[in-house]
């Protein structure tokens, strides 16, 4: 089958490059060609078509952006409803590496700051990525670097520049660490104004020259006067560093099994050519045959189950009460937006699903799926009625598989299915009292889909 | 204190009312006020705040917390997204519920006594209710946000006429939010989405406008509530430029005022409470980007010339005072 006519292969692209595209969606990419659709997804679209004045009227906690969950609550409604999907994929993507948790940050203006900056530089060059990240109050915050004096340095945000954020444990030594660290003295925030009595306000960056370490400095083998800009020049043309963004990418993007070496070896050539830019990477891993071919090759994290799911059933697709609830559901399952556990980030894969998560994604995804009020559940029910006067078992059971992705599922599934949907026989769809009768079948069918282990997979 | 640089009024930061927090003696995401008799305010609350406590919280002008009310919900004299709030001459309390499509009525001290309302676009109907304001006559103006309109009823519910609808055009609505009714019985309203602010008889005839969009003199971007004080002077909340412009009836530029705020005598009670809070800060430096509007909503205007104002994004009131009111030459409005 050539890419253009695999729909599968389109739905593949859109979950791992995106949050998933209905039917109809699917389709109309499937006219533009899977070259083409990656060429629009690496071209984020202006994105006033949010309308945010509306939506900061009616969210006026959005508007504020004090809590956490208010930010993560316009997060998740971006990604419902972007035209962008590649862009706020990203962004998760980053946020995930970068971890900054509002926790400790305890501004919510700070941690959805640092996210609109992922968002602003998630296909750009990593020169500019991490310089911006060393710039970010809540970067900042998080790892100390408000603390980090010229004498008195303190390594949290230097160590972890390396060992988490670009290079990888190995690839450095305990003096490059000491150096990388002396460069970033002086690389602060603005003064704090405490939080009580009228909350927190927006925190600047501010470089201090008098508690910089203008001193000399031996970092990966090169000397200089290294400032904080100097460092990251140097770790963005690291062999390790290619190697380590490509690992990540991999495992991010493509499967959450160990990267072969000649997946490895192919973006972190495309990263060291393009000189450090993501989106070149991009390109070359989501039009790679190893890409192609690892569908369902991935446990589908919370935010994604939750994004997906909302997308797939259309809630959300205006301003409504329960934004914010919905945003803490991913939260429920083990990833709680703008608050990962630690500096290293979530735990990822099979790692997600434990006993108490795999009922929370459950319960979740069936209350969704099984309201066919929900305007994506009915239009998955209109478009199996209007296949004909009936529709036999196996058509229900393969009818809904195929629009909620087109998923596929191991045949002891398929025949599980089928027997429960045997139970009912055939459901003629003439009547309106039959087509009824079908809308509550293939909510229940489609409850079952979500529940099988097929479905935690992207 | 600060005194805003004026034409002939002159207005003087009196003080600030609250702290910032979701609980008890406090504020959350306040989005409109009223007023109720003797210096007693009612300060309606939405969102989270709203889910996690009380939606409306009663204090008075001087800093007196007096209680609160309001439930979150779709049921029976419960709120989903509260946006607007009067007060009628028997201190009634009245609620616009942009989710639920209703008013609900509560007496002075929060006990519910009825509700009305109801989707649609027809008369009398609505979709998304904000802002309230009663007429000399007692009768309520409603905005009736998505239909572009503003709608008068009995205090009952009873429809009584309306006047408006979607557009940029003279008496046309873009998103209306805030309403205020001189003591003439002319109505002004801050059109939200189109930035300026129309100006209407008693019956609604269209009089005049004045605004649009940007951030200089008598430019808005987002104008929320509006109030109109005794001798006619306008106030419009100018949010997303964290200000208050006040003009004249005609729309002639007045002043505007941009926050003075000081430390309230709550903030100043819980800080004798928290040694930590009081020390942080002593050390903080440039505590004056304290003092300005973030994100203001409402505005009120009380009988003795006290200015209060909802601001929202730092969780208090600050309050003024209008020192004189010489007449002042008109210009600037349009129509």
């Amino acid at each position: 089958m050539s890419p253009g006519n695999d729909i599968a292969l389109f739905a593949h692209l859109m979950r791992r490059a995106g949050f998933g595209v209905n039917r109809d969606e699917l389709e109309a990419l499937m006219v533009k060609g899977y070259e083409a659709t990656v060429e629009e997804l690496l071209h984020p679209v202006d994105d006033a078509y949010f309308e945010r004045d509306v939506v900061d009227r009616y969210f006026i906690e959005i508007e504020d952006q004090r809590q956490a969950t208010s930010a993560s609550g316009w997060w998740l409604y971006r990604m419902i409803n972007t035209k962008s999907p590649l862009q706020e994929k990203m962004t998760l993507f980053w946020h995930g590496l970068f971890a900054t948790a509002w926790e400790k940050i305890v501004n919510g203006r700070a941690v959805s700051g640092q996210i609109d900056m992922f968002r602003r530089n998630c296909l750009g060059d990593l020169t500019t990525m991490l310089l911006e990240l060393s710039r970010d109050p809540a970067m900042i915050l998080w790892l100390d670097n408000d603390t980090n004096h010229k004498d008195a340095p303190n390594e949290n945000y230097g160590r972890e520049l390396l060992e988490l954020f670009s290079m990888g444990v190995g690839n450095y030594t305990e003096e490059d660490v000491k150096a990388c660290t002396r460069a970033f003295t002086g690389w602060t925030i603005s003064n704090l104004i405490p939080r009580y009595p009228w909350g927190a306000f927006p925190l600047e960056f501010e470089y201090r020259d008098h508690d910089h370490d203008d001193g000399e400095k031996e970092f990966l083998g090169e000397t200089g006067r290294f400032n904080g800009e100097d460092i990251i020049d140097i770790i963005v043309r690291q062999p390790a560093t290619a190697r380590f963004i490509a690992s990540k990418l991999y495992n991010f993007f493509v499967s959450d099994d160990q990267p072969p070496e000649e997946a490895i070896k192919s973006l972190s050539d495309s990263y060291l050519q393009s000189g450090f830019d993501i989106k070149t990477v991009m390109r070359v891993l989501l039009n790679s045959q190893f890409f192609k071919e690892a569908r369902f090759a991935k446990v589908k994290s919370p935010v994604e189950l939750v994004a997906g799911v909302l997308r797939l059933v259309g809630e959300f697709n205006e301003i409504k009460p329960g934004l914010m609830d919905a945003a803490m559901e991913s939260a429920y399952m083990g990833q709680e937006l703008l608050n990962p556990p630690t500096v290293e980030g979530w735990h990822t894969g099979k790692e997600w699903i434990d006993s108490g998560s795999l009922v929370g994604r459950i319960n979740f995804a069936s209350n969704q799926v099984g309201n066919i009020d929900n305007p994506g559940v009915q239009s998955i029910i209109r478009c199996l009625a209007d296949r004909g006067s009936s529709l036999a078992p196996d058509e229900l059971v393969d009818g809904c598989l195929e629009l909620v992705g087109p998923l596929v599922v191991a045949e002891k599934t398929r025949r599980t299915l089928l027997n429960l949907a045997r139970g009912s026989g055939d459901l003629a769809t003439e009547t309106e009292e039959q087509r009824a009768e079908l809308a509550q079948r293939v909510g229940e069918m489609l409850q079952l889909i979500i529940a099988t282990r097929e479905f935690q997979f992207a | 204190m600060t005194t805003q640089p004026v034409s002939t009024r002159k207005y003087e930061y009196s003080h600030t009312v609250g702290i910032d927090d979701f609980s008890g003696r406090s504020f959350r995401y306040a989005v409109d006020l009223a007023l109720g008799q003797g210096g007693v305010l009612y300060v309606l609350q939405r969102g989270v705040a709203m889910q996690r406590n009380l939606g409306v919280k009663i204090c008075s002008v001087d800093e007196e917390y007096l209680g609160e009310f309001g439930v979150y919900g779709t049921g029976q004299g419960e709120w989903t997204w509260p946006a607007g709030i009067a007060t009628d001459s028997q201190e009634r309390v009245y609620v616009s519920d942009e989710w639920n499509q209703r008013i609900s009525v509560f007496d002075s001290k929060g006990v519910f006594l009825k509700e009305w309302g109801e989707f649609g676009a027809g008369p009398g109907q609505m979709n998304r209710p904000s802002g309230l304001a009663f007429d000399p006559q007692g009768h309520v103006l409603i905005v009736d946000t998505l239909n572009h309109r503003i709608q008068r009823f009995t205090k009952d519910g009873e429809y009584i006429d309306g006047w408006g609808g979607y557009g940029e055009g003279p008496g046309r609505f873009n998103m209306p939010w805030g309403i205020a009714v001189s003591s003439e019985g002319e109505v002004f309203v801050s059109d939200w989405r189109n930035d300026r602010v129309q100006k209407f008889g008693s019956g609604g005839q269209f009089i005049g406008e004045w605004g649009h969009s940007g951030k200089g003199q008598g430019e808005f971007d987002r104008p929320v509530g509006i109030a109109v004080d005794q001798s006619g002077d306008v106030y419009v909340v100018d949010s997303h430029n964290h200000r208050i412009q006040i003009f004249d009836g005609d729309g002639g530029y007045l002043a505007q005022l941009t926050g003075d705020s000081t430390m309230s005598t709550w903030g100043e009670q819980l800080m004798a409470a928290n040694p930590l809070m009081v020390e942080q800060r002593r050390v903080a430096k440039d505590l004056d980007r304290e003092k300005g509007f973030w994100n203001p909503r409402g505005i009120c205007v009380d009988d003795q010339g006290r200015i209060i104002v909802v601001d929202s994004g730092r969780g208090r009131l600050q309050v003024y005072r209008k020192l004189h009111d010489i007449e002042t030459a008109k210009s600037g409005a349009k129509g």
